[in-house]
């Protein structure tokens, strides 16, 4: 029995990592006033770009396993970071709308990925349309099905992949760093009034490019992640779902706090799968899969009465600053 | 000024990855581990088709999706064998099952096509519309159920039996089952298969309970189990309803009939043996794929230009079978397949082919504790789903017999449907 839950906590936990990712990263982004729609495409530019380091690396022949990490990974960063980069560009100094340019964002790199994973799948000439990269997704991944014999512990904790851990520590740091550092509340004040911002002397375009940019590179590691440990390195085209935008949600959810994000991630990943481990019927899985969306609404409710100043998002989220308007 | 020469970099960039990309090597797809196809597709006949002959073919994804991709290679295919050029093919991808299914078929036949083929179940009312408007032009449907009661002249649907396929791969489940069973891995009473299907549909039923059928026609004692995803393609749902599969019920052998990896890669995290459908999934289970099966849609295709170039009709409805060679396997993974698995397949290709063997035979399995002896299944299109033509007849359910499109739809003991609608 007891192992049977630790199974599940284990899936759950395997299932909340890539959102736990993107919204640590889109947390980051929005204290800075920017608000990133563009998180799933970016999640999904990430993926594809750690498939192509990889892809590229694995066809090499010899596989190191430092490097099977290292590759994947510094493609993953390059690729979000780009992405975020036009982002930023387009909102930050070009001043376009947030909104419009993160959902076109979204759009472009769902496009960009499902063409570029095609394009892989019809080098390989493959029978089936999908790309495997299993020798490296072994370096990234735990072991997946764990004995029943195997004490309880082993049974949370042997399926988790590294990159478990690593999404915690990162929400922890970029929690510590916004919450108890002078950088944080720089940025924080950025994020609620970039006007008295500015007037402090912050400079506030570069807080924002550098946490729209960061942001977007932690978010891209969920892509990693998904791909390279959960997906056992078998990218197909359009495989990502929508935990993009379950991220968006958990930020809600977590009140733009990365701690709560941590336990929230698991929440959502723990309803994402419940349909599996209690007994439903099948007609019941699209709305068991609701389960997250709908803890966010009531999360936004509940917030929204009560008017705490500390689960308020930040002030000036989705608006532009421009010194002149002043 | 930095503004321009920024976006001109970004610019710069994308082409120059794109680039990259596209001078990346050849990488091969070949796997040491894979025998020859047990049952591969036959080389077709060459004959001579007219210069103005035109085919369309209607596809409701592209070639990255597993169902699409295996009708777009079929056609290509063809289209190399018979040495027709890209103006006499015609694709057209990414055609929702709505009224553009429709306006993507009247744009080919007034574009000169003698044939218009659609892939997918929900093509079906857009193509007979379709197919009304335009007597002259063929119209060929694959999956639909209505050419049969429609008394259209000019509109056919299409089939192959791949149960039989199906219960060929079934053969290697039982054997590799037998293997573990010898080597005292699990007991007789363990030997339970999991299986991870897309929807209730008869389709699905027919495909999971041949395979069933194969696998105890050499293992008895199997039991079976049957998570159903609700959806076509969902590779996490599909491979988290594998793990449940393997962790929850215990299953030690899996397979399924759904289009994604995802219940072939959650096998190889877990060593769990795999059978898989629409093509080797070696790739992603290098030491858990056994085999897979899939309808090869090629001598369709082939029938239906010899048929329009020789100014035959069409058959209303066509089943591809082995003999067509619509049905093919993959290799078996010798990493993963059990010693003698060839040899039962073989032996039962020929009793197909010989004609004496059938899938659901009634002597084989039992409903509710008790012999098979009559069902009526819902044959001929109607809104009410009325059951309306009797099965059983010789000894056996005679499924794609009366139309090509799957109707067997039975719950028969052994298989155990987890999360099905009650």
């Amino acid at each position: 029995m007891i192992n049977g839950i630790m199974d599940f906590a284990a899936r759950a936990i395997l299932q909340g990592t890539p959102i736990l990712f993107g919204a640590t990263g889109e947390i980051l982004t929005e204290k800075s006033g920017n608000l990133n729609l563009g998180i799933p495409g970016i999640m999904y530019v990430g993926m594809i770009s750690s498939v192509i380091g990889g892809f590229a690396y694995q066809s090499g022949g010899n596989i190191n396993p430092a490097l099977a990490i290292i590759i994947p990974t510094l493609s993953c960063l390059l690729g979000s970071l780009i992405v975020s980069f036009i982002y930023a560009f387009l909102t930050i100094t070009l001043r376009a709308n947030q909104n419009v340019t993160g959902l076109a964002i979204t759009t472009f790199g769902v496009g960009f990925g499902n063409f570029f994973g095609g394009s892989l799948i019809k080098i390989t000439n493959s029978s089936a349309p999908y790309l495997s990269l299993t020798k490296l997704s072994r370096i990234f991944s735990g072991q997946k099905i764990v004995p029943d014999s195997a004490p309880w512990y082993q049974h949370l904790l042997l399926p988790l992949g590294f990159l478990v851990y690593v999404s915690v520590v990162i929400a922890l740091v970029v929690g510590f760093v916004l919450k108890r550092t002078r950088v944080g509340l720089q940025l924080r004040a950025v994020g609620e009034s970039p006007a008295t911002a500015d007037a402090a002397g912050i400079n506030v375009t570069k807080y924002k490019y550098l946490s729209t940019c960061i942001g977007g590179m932690i978010a891209g590691l969920g892509g990693l992640f998904y791909i390279m440990d959960y997906s056992s390195g078998i990218w197909s085209n359009d495989a990502f779902g929508d935990r993009g935008w379950l991220a968006i949600a958990l930020v809600i959810f977590a009140v733009w706090r990365p701690s709560i994000g941590i336990i929230g991630s698991y929440i959502f990943g723990g309803l994402y799968i419940l349909y599996n481990y209690i007994s439903v019927s099948m007609n019941m899985i699209p709305i068991m899969q609701m389960l997250p969306y709908i803890v966010t609404i009531v999360v936004l409710i509940i917030t929204s009465l009560r008017k705490r100043r500390e689960t308020q998002p930040p002030a000036s989220l989705g608006l532009n600053y421009f010194r002149e308007e002043r | 000024m930095s503004k321009k020469i920024i976006a001109f970099l970004l610019v710069a960039m994308m082409l120059v990855s794109a680039a990259l990309l596209a001078s990346c090597g050849k990488g091969g797809n070949t796997n040491a581990n894979e025998t020859e196809s047990l049952l591969p597709a036959p080389t077709l006949e060459k004959f001579t088709v007219k210069d103005d002959f035109k085919i369309g073919v209607i596809c409701l994804h592209d070639e990255n999706s597993t169902y699409d991709n295996n009708f777009i290679r079929a056609i290509r295919n063809v289209q190399k064998a018979l040495g027709l050029s890209d103006e006499q093919v015609l694709v057209k991808t990414n055609i929702p099952e709505s009224s553009a299914c429709k306006d993507a078929a009247v744009e080919f036949a007034k574009g000169g096509c003698k044939i218009v083929f659609a892939d997918s179940f929900g093509h079906e009312e857009h193509m007979i519309a379709a197919a009304k408007e335009y007597p002259d032009v063929q119209f060929c449907h694959a999956t639909g159920t209505r050419a049969h009661t429609e008394g259209l002249s000019n509109y056919h649907n299409a089939f192959a039996s791949i149960y039989e396929g199906r219960y060929l791969a079934g053969i290697a489940a039982g054997m590799k089952l037998n293997e573990m069973i010898e080597a005292k891995k699990i007991t007789a009473e363990q030997a339970v298969m999991g299986y991870v299907g897309a929807f209730t549909y008869a389709e699905v039923i027919s495909g999971l309970t041949s395979f069933y059928l194969g696998a105890k026609s050499v293992c008895p004692s199997v039991t079976m189990k049957v998570r159903y995803t609700g959806s076509w393609y969902d590779p996490a749902t599909e491979k988290e309803a594998a793990t449940a599969l393997i962790q929850t019920d215990k299953c030690v052998l899996i397979s399924q009939h759904a289009d994604s990896l995802g219940a072939p890669t959650a096998c190889e995290d877990a060593g769990v043996p795999n059978i898989s459908y629409n093509g080797s999934t070696i790739e992603a289970g290098e030491n858990t794929f056994i085999i897979s099966s899939a309808i090869n849609w090629e001598p369709y295709f082939h029938y239906i230009i010899k048929q329009v170039t020789e100014g035959k009709a069409i058959d209303t409805d066509w089943t591809g079978n082995i003999a067509t060679g619509s049905i093919v396997l993959s290799g078996l993974n010798k990493k993963a397949a059990a010693e003698g698995t060839k040899e039962a397949i073989d032996k039962a290709i020929a009793e197909f082919k010989a004609g004496t063997l059938h899938v659901f035979n009634t002597a084989n399995f039992t409903v509710g504790g008790s012999k098979l002896d009559s069902y009526m299944a819902d044959v001929h299109y109607d809104t009410a789903f009325e059951k309306d033509t009797e099965a059983v007849k010789d000894g056996y359910f005679h499924e794609s017999e009366y139309r090509s499109a799957p109707y067997f739809d039975v719950r028969i003991d052994g298989i155990e449907f987890i999360n099905e609608k009650y």
